[in-house]
């Protein structure tokens, strides 16, 4: 009908996308849409050790200190990556995605390990010297193996999402601090054939910055390369230092300070006050292990049902007023929730049905009613860190490089709503001590509190939870006993029972 | 003995009160009589404590603190002293125990009365007589007001079967009376 509309000049050119499709993995990182990519070779992520603690966004000083180091590092993945044929997937806070495409393993462990050499040695040189004591160094991991790479919305911020083990060992790997800085770590399985050197661990580190420990590392010299490089990343900086005076302050915002712009709260770097509450997707990893050896209908239906999941955590940030939602890593993602009581008790009890709402994928909303998000996968559940980390001190921020737009987190609650989340398990909510003893006592009271850990531990936290804990501790028989003891006789009162004429 | 007792020792009892509650707080005497005639002949029927109850029941912690003024009568052995809080979490409903802001209607005369007469016919201690009193009255107190605070907490608009009550008027008087006759029997 449009067609022959069309022919007849009756109707405007429509441009034909499909609603969700199959692509490989860079014609799905540049087309503006719904779609997935069944890669195959190497995740890798590179870690920049954090430059000001978890003082990042206490200050302007310090968060812009630290925005010029992850916008510089980003700019020289970009660029690395696009010398050595990698892809950028994600930038995720403090840490580089990238993806290389190979079914070999040893040819795309050989270029990533290439990449990752002259990468460390250049920035090791440049910003190492350029930040002085704020340098703490970057850690590289890398493993190799199908995923699925999921991408939703139509802008440049729109998240590229990787699902798989190989995508999911290596960051957890590296992101609970395992890798020493200035070292790539690849699965010991490689080690024999890479670097001639048998190993049985899980992990060989391989120290990048010490070619006397490891003679392998002259054969990933590649002059040429190196000198791309450190010709792209003379003349980022010589822009930025040109750019540098018109560079903004980064104010402390208030929650009612936020205009909605795009997919993002803030187009702007803020520093703002908030709850991080990051989940994680608890028995996701084996679904879609089991997809791939079924085959492409279900890696599809896998792609299309976190589409959905994706689409959840959109309904989840617009609903309510002010939540930044940080890019997905993998099947995890984190929600900067500002307080929106007063905050005595949002720290009191409030900040349970963000919780809730997000571990029952909604289901009491009408929008979670309308579109059964809860029923897309069985069996899976969400682990729950949330904390306000003292005083919920943060920093938010969008980082432009080449065509694409990432928005970054930093700060405390970031930090410990990542830790506590990693010690959960689906269904589990855990919040640090200061958030405990923050919760009204009847709440308190239904967390336990995590052995060896400063973290407390409960397991499907609702309010109606909470609110029969209270009804339960009001009975009467729960009210202090008074009992005096006289002569061997033991004095005692009636319960509270309260009258009124 | 048990008149001179309830008159000699109200200000013992007060003291007891006070002694629970958190500064500031004070303990005063005021007239019950406006008119200057009688307030002469009897210059201080009534003790007034005021001062800041730190709430402790049903698992609170004592985070939560509010002021409490407590009336106590004359013939406190038979009435239990008038409570009035300044909580501004409460709820004033009749099924909630506060008829009319800020008084709260913590305890039924009747089972104070029961409870005092009982200690003192047994000739238990006058300090014990004191003690258990004043911590029974204040613990009835919190109670009463933290039930409150959790009912405007976690949304709890109607009193709950479940937490223990008295009914209203001679209903409640009659299933007091039928619960001693039962202790009695037993």
């Amino acid at each position: 009908m449009l067609d022959t509309l069309s022919q007849l000049g009756g109707a405007p050119a429509l441009q034909k996308h499909p609603i969700f499709g199959k692509y490989a993995l860079g014609e799905l990182l540049r087309h503006k849409g719904d779609g997935y990519a069944w890669a195959k070779g190497i995740h890798l992520y590179s870690e920049l050790r954090p430059v000001e603690g978890l003082e990042i966004a206490q200050t302007d000083e310090a968060a812009r200190t630290y925005l010029r180091v992850i916008e510089e590092y980003t700019h020289a993945g970009i660029a690395a990556a696009s010398l050595f044929g990698l892809e950028l997937l994600e930038l995720q806070g403090n840490v580089l995605h990238f993806h290389k495409d190979g079914d070999n393993v040893e040819e795309a462990a050989i270029a990533a390990l290439q990449f990752s050499h002259i990468f460390t040695k250049v920035l090791y040189e440049t910003l190492a010297e350029d930040l002085g004591d704020n340098w703490r160094g970057f850690a590289i991991c890398m493993d190799h193996g199908d995923s699925i790479i999921v991408r939703r919305g139509k802008a440049s911020n729109s998240s590229a999402v990787s699902l798989g083990p190989s995508a999911n060992r290596p960051a957890k790997r590296l992101l609970y601090g395992k890798t020493p800085a200035g070292h790539a770590e690849i699965p010991g399985s490689w080690a024999a054939s890479l670097v001639g050197t048998p190993c049985r661990n899980a992990w060989f580190a391989i120290n990048l910055r010490d070619r006397d420990e490891l003679s392998i590392l002259n054969s990933f010299e590649n002059a040429e390369l190196e000198s791309q490089l450190r010709g792209i990343l003379n003349t980022y900086r010589l822009n930025r230092t040109l750019m540098a005076n018109r560079s903004q302050p980064v104010v402390l915002v208030n929650a009612s300070d936020l205009v909605d712009q795009g997919n993002f709260s803030t187009d702007q770097p803020l520093r703002m006050r908030a709850f991080c509450m990051r989940v994680d997707l608890d028995g996701f990893s084996s679904i879609v292990e089991r997809a791939f050896a079924r085959g492409d209908d279900a890696v599809e239906a896998i792609a299309k049902g976190f589409i959905k999941i994706l689409e959840f955590g959109d309904y989840f940030e617009k609903r309510h007023y002010g939540v930044v939602r940080l890019p997905w890593a993998g099947d995890c993602v984190a929600f900067l929730i500002p307080p929106t009581a007063d905050l005595q008790s949002f720290r009191g009890k409030e900040w349970i049905q963000f919780v809730e709402e997000w571990q029952t994928f909604g289901a009491n909303t009408p929008d979670g009613q309308k579109h059964h998000w809860a029923a897309i996968f069985s069996n899976v559940s969400w682990a729950v860190g949330i904390t306000y980390a003292g005083d919920g001190c943060c920093l938010v921020a969008p980082v432009s490089a080449l065509s694409r737009k990432f928005l970054i987190g930093a700060g405390a609650p970031l930090a410990i709503a990542h830790d506590a989340e990693h010690l959960g398990k689906g269904g589990e909510t855990i919040i640090h001590s200061t958030d405990h003893q923050s919760c009204f006592p009847t709440i308190r009271a239904l967390f336990s509190k995590m052995a060896g850990t400063e973290f407390w531990q409960t397991k499907e936290i609702t309010l109606k939870k909470v609110r029969d804990a209270a009804l339960e501790a009001g009975k009467s028989e729960n009210a202090s006993k008074i009992q005096i003891v006289e002569k061997a006789k033991t004095i005692t009162v009636p319960p509270p029972r309260p009258y009124c004429k | 003995m048990k008149g001179f007792f309830t008159s000699e020792f109200r200000l013992t009892f007060a003291g007891a009160i006070c002694a629970q509650l958190r500064e500031p707080k004070s303990i005063q005497y005021q007239p019950a009589q406006q008119d200057y005639h009688p307030a002469l002949t009897n210059p201080a029927p009534l003790v007034v404590i005021k001062g800041t109850l730190p709430l402790y029941q049903h698992g609170e912690t004592g985070e939560t603190m509010v002021g409490i003024t407590l009336t106590i009568l004359s013939d406190w052995m038979r009435a239990s002293p008038i409570v009035a809080t300044d909580a501004p979490f409460l709820r004033a409903e009749r099924d909630w125990h506060v008829p009319l802001k800020p008084y709260i209607c913590h305890e039924l005369d009747q089972e104070w009365r029961w409870k005092l007469s009982e200690l003192w016919e047994s000739g238990t201690d006058s300090s014990n007589i004191i003690a258990v009193s004043s911590a029974w009255c204040i613990r009835n107190v919190d109670s009463l007001i933290t039930r409150h605070l959790h009912g405007y907490r976690y949304g709890i608009v109607k009193w709950p079967k479940q937490w223990g009550q008295w009914s209203h008027g001679d209903e409640g008087v009659r299933e007091f009376e039928a619960l001693t006759r039962k202790l009695e029997a037993a």
